[in-house]
């Protein structure tokens, strides 16, 4: 088995999913080797050096927007270590340090791009080359195994062909759209989505009440809530993989999945800080929570912050999320979408 | 027909094979167009399989009224150019290949696998986050070890070095609530 494996070449480029899964791509003798790899299951896909007929690669403003957000955070927590008390100094900067080193490797790593791989049947997206500098680098190395198989292309054959191209060329816009039709995409009602908005909306009235009122019923209540908004955004996640949900809800979705890791960080910080002080109480989490709970907000700028930010961030982000949602079902229910079953192979229909 | 990946707009020939980024001229975003002599080339017509004209003509094994031009690679059954699959310079029938896609003994055709010292390695490791979990998941980890020693794994250069770590991991997990429970019983 090893001289099989022993055939391939990695290529420079890898592309980390958020949640789960890494993409990478591998030289072969006389292929690419696209590969998925998550909890170590490996997808492979292969494509030939002789069926190749275009790679292209575009610059995309995503490395530009993520530098944009990491230097806004950075900003925010300059200003919160700047107004906060010295003995609540530590988180914040603890989180300028992390920023700072993430902003900066996002920085050296380059500009984003997306590329894509024709053949006569498919176009397939390589995540792994996402960044400029290394795709550049793997078509430069490429190039030249593909002109091996299939010969140089001469210019005049571009020139001939490109001159064949209708004077309208927006009209065929969707001549090479290769992502399935929405109408034969799975349909989602978005009920883990509802959930999971009025989980937000329920934490968030909480989290008022929290300043308001301090009683360890109400910080047990929202670390509950907050567990099962977590679920409820994996299981929301998983239900609009491939589904017909509308772009905004699902930009809604991640949203709250970036919302809840923060509360989980934030909490687990929070929880680390006060168990550090507090050695006596790392055993006896009950105490502890305890203790967390009976901190009041007004008592702490950083703190009445962290419940600021929170209470707004679930009460937007579920709100909207609530509204965008009602929104979508009632347009579904004006216009329902074409089952998948009725969408046939043309070749199918051949068969007697 | 090469055409910008965000707008969908045709690209000119002065913005193919370039080699370096130029702007669609729709939406300005900067691009890279290389294109291969595949794009121009006429796909090649199918076979169909010639009809036998005499009876001392061999017929192909699956469809005895066509003629048969090659032997299959693997099993040597009589094949007609319908049947013929040619695949990494060999001809195979469809049931060899088929059969080698299951049994994996071509390479070229599998397109899933699972590595089973990633997965073991795993599960020695995240469940450390919550440590009592690792009394059950260590035994699996070494379970594992041993059961998919020999099993194949990724596609590309690997070594036995994760189950080795896992194995670690899981021994010394053991070791740790061994020591745990004896302390335990003997105060």
């Amino acid at each position: 088995m090893h001289n099989a494996s022993e055939k391939y070449r990695r290529l420079s480029g890898k592309k980390k999913n958020f949640l789960i899964g890494y993409h990478t791509l591998w030289q072969g003798p006389d292929h690419l080797l696209h590969i998925f790899s998550k909890f170590g299951i490996e997808d492979y896909k292969r494509f030939y050096f002789n069926d190749i007929q275009a790679i292209i690669t575009r610059k995309t403003i995503a490395g530009r927007i993520q530098n944009f957000i990491l230097a806004g955070l950075l900003g925010f927590f300059v200003l919160l270590a700047f107004f906060s008390d010295n003995e609540w100094l530590g988180f914040p900067a603890v989180m300028i340090a992390l920023l700072l080193i993430l902003l900066l490797i996002n920085w050296f790593r380059g500009p984003t791009c997306e590329t894509y791989l024709l053949t006569a049947i498919q176009t397939e997206k390589l995540h792994s080359l996402h960044r400029l500098k290394n795709t550049q680098k793997v078509m430069s190395h490429v190039r030249p195994l593909i002109e091996q198989t299939q010969g140089i292309l001469p210019t005049e054959t571009v020139d001939q062909n490109s001159l064949r191209f209708p004077k309208n060329p927006r009209s065929l816009k969707s001549s090479s759209h290769v992502r399935p039709p929405k109408s034969a995409r799975k349909h989602e009602m978005g009920r883990a989505h509802m959930i999971m908005f009025a989980l937000l909306v329920l934490n968030g009235l909480i989290i008022t009440l929290g300043l308001l009122l301090s009683h360890i019923a109400l910080t047990l209540l929202s670390s509950i809530v907050s567990m099962l908004t977590g679920i409820c955004v994996i299981i929301a996640l998983v239900r609009q993989h491939e589904s017909d949900m509308i772009r905004s809800i699902r930009t809604m979705t991640w949203t709250t999945l970036s919302y809840v890791c923060f509360l989980f960080v934030a909490g687990y910080i929070i929880s680390m800080a006060m168990a550090l002080r507090n050695p006596q109480l790392i055993a006896n989490q009950w105490e502890l929570l305890k203790m967390i709970s009976e901190i009041s907000p007004w008592e702490n700028p950083l703190l009445l912050g962290f419940n600021i930010f929170s209470l707004c961030s679930a009460l937007i982000i579920g709100v909207l999320g609530l509204f965008l949602l009602k929104k979508y079902r009632k347009e579904h229910q004006k216009s329902p979408t074409v089952l998948t079953t009725t969408v046939c192979h043309p070749a199918s229909a051949r068969i007697p | 027909m090469i055409s910008c990946t965000q707008c969908k707009t045709p690209l000119a020939g002065q913005a193919i094979n370039t080699y370096g980024m130029v702007a669609c001229p729709s939406c300005s975003g900067l691009l890279r167009a290389d294109v291969y002599p595949a794009l121009y080339r006429q796909a090649p017509a199918g076979q169909v399989g010639e009809t036998l004209q005499m009876d001392k003509e061999a017929g192909c094994f699956y469809h005895s009224r066509k003629k048969a031009v090659i032997p299959c690679a693997a099993c040597g059954r009589f094949l007609c150019s319908l049947c013929d699959v040619e695949f990494n310079g060999r001809h195979l029938c469809p049931i060899c290949l088929e059969k080698g896609k299951t049994k994996r003994k071509i390479t070229n055709l599998e397109n899933h696998r699972v590595c089973y010292d990633r997965i073991a390695l795993l599960i020695a490791i995240v469940p450390m986050l919550i440590v009592y979990i690792t009394i059950l998941t260590a035994p699996i980890v070494i379970f594992m070890t041993f059961r998919y020693w020999n099993a194949p794994g990724s596609i590309i250069p690997y070594t036995k070095i994760r189950f080795i770590l896992a194995f670690v991991i899981a021994v010394l997990q053991l070791v740790g609530w061994f020591i745990l429970f004896s302390n335990l019983v003997g105060n």
